[in-house]
């Protein structure tokens, strides 16, 4: 009898501040959870709206120009922040240590919007007079795609993890295609929604945590303050 | 069952059972998602409202409100050049899971303060967009993956105690909207709709074909770069 949904979560799932890079999860394993993620993940008018693109263990300089666009991104929203007047200086272009996993890792999967084509059933509804909007423009539903993007992340992390495998999430980095075009990556050509990575972990962020004796700081709200039953 | 069997059974609702699934599931799926589901800077940037059995009329509200929104959203489209007619406001019966059910979950954007850990970086300079609420629609992205891994995490737990579950995403963004026709529970926008019960009736009963609406094969999701 395997881990229990819950018990895996629980225990299993923390932000890897290092993985080990030497020994890489094999692909049949990325490539069985990716089909796991597919197959059960529900979508809107079946259109599934975003792409996942997996960048694997040789592709060393392009996730170093991604890193370099969340180091950017991170750079921007402090700035924008005191241009907004919520802060009253920036911290001075520190590298938050816990984006490493974007760099370096086996595994790699940045989400991206993707303009849909209805199925058959849809395409006879838009004849009728349907409206299927994720054959435009994505930003204009970003919140809709997004959340099917969770959706799709969380299966995935979870089939993931039931392999055996660690992974993290991220969700700070440049929005626009042409950020990422600038530093070379001009295979993608739809705006990025999240990434994760995956492999091995040799250190996870709680970890450090514990040495900098600060457990009991990080914690997220209350369950009270998240559901509310009317 | 297995975690894949299980949500690759899942199937949207068409109509629920009369018979109530015992509020102490409810609140023990909605527990175990709280604990589980990472988010970033501590903040869960968002709020899950749940209307149980008694809360009919709520309910008829935000059905009314998908109804409308998807008729409006016909006539956009049609005034764009993007479709060159309106299905002339013939109801979508699979709406018909936000009135007709035992437990109806909206989740609305909600900005949160930083915990004592995030105070700290605050301090030195980080920029802590989640607790402005000027800055919500800026990371609507970020909040909406988050929502998603919440879900994803609630149908699993949901559907291990036998509850199905269907989703909704066709309804009015603007929270003013929303107050306008009677409803005050949130005070931001909504991001995600879902219902909660023991189904009667599944949407694939109506339309068996599965080779005729299937999703995108696993190549067009999927590439290697």
């Amino acid at each position: 009898m395997g881990m229990s949904y819950f018990d895996t979560l629980e225990n299993k799932r923390k932000h890897v501040r290092k993985y080990h890079l030497d020994k890489i999860p094999e692909k049949e394993k990325i490539e069985k959870a990716l089909y796991k993620a597919w197959k059960t993940t529900p979508g809107k008018n079946n259109a599934m709206a975003y792409q996942a693109l997996v960048w694997g263990p040789d592709k060393e300089l392009e996730k170093e120009a991604i890193y370099s666009l969340i180091v950017r991104n991170h750079i921007d929203a402090e700035e924008k922040g005191i241009k907004l007047k919520r802060i009253k200086k920036t911290q001075g272009g520190v590298v938050n240590p816990y984006y490493e996993h974007i760099k370096l890792n086996p595994y790699l999967i940045t989400i991206h919007g993707r303009l849909s084509k209805p199925n058959r059933f849809y395409q006879k509804q838009i004849d009728n007079g349907h409206y299927y909007d994720q054959s435009y423009d994505i930003e204009r539903i970003i919140d809709s795609v997004s959340v099917e993007v969770g959706l799709f992340v969380g299966n995935l992390g979870y089939y993931l993890l039931e392999e055996g495998l660690d992974i993290s999430y991220n969700s700070c980095f440049k929005r626009e295609v042409k950020d990422w075009h600038k530093v070379g990556l001009t295979m993608v050509d739809q705006r990025p929604i999240t990434m994760l990575s995956c492999g091995y972990a040799k250190r996870y962020r709680e970890e450090d945590i514990k040495a900098y004796r600060k457990e009991g700081w990080d914690i997220k709200p209350e369950m009270n303050e998240i559901v509310k039953w009317i | 069952m297995n975690t894949f069997d299980l949500l690759h059974k899942r199937k949207h609702v068409r109509k629920y059972k009369d018979e109530i699934p015992d509020k102490k599931l409810i609140d023990e799926a909605l527990r175990q998602t709280w604990k589980t589901t990472p988010t970033k800077n501590s903040a869960m940037p968002y709020k899950v409202f749940v209307f149980g059995p008694d809360h009919k009329k709520e309910k008829e509200l935000v059905h009314e409100m998908a109804y409308n929104c998807h008729v409006t959203s016909e006539k956009i489209a049609v005034k764009k050049g993007l479709s060159t007619k309106t299905e002339e406001g013939v109801p979508n019966i699979h709406y018909e899971h936000i009135k007709n059910n035992p437990y109806l979950i909206c989740i609305h954007a909600q900005p949160r303060q930083p915990n004592k850990h995030y105070k700290e970086r605050i301090r030195r300079g980080m920029f802590f967009d989640q607790m402005h609420e000027s800055q919500i629609d800026n990371f609507i992205d970020t909040s909406a993956v988050e929502v998603g891994l919440f879900l994803q995490n609630l149908t699993s737990y949901v559907l291990e105690k036998g509850i199905d579950i269907s989703y909704t995403s066709c309804f009015n963004r603007n929270w003013n909207e929303w107050k306008n026709i009677g409803l005050k529970h949130a005070k931001y926008r909504p991001i995600m709709l879902a219902s909660l019960g023991y189904a009667e009736k599944y949407r694939f009963e109506e339309e068996a074909d599965t080779e005729y609406w299937k999703k995108p094969e696993y190549e067009e999701m999927i590439e290697w770069v």
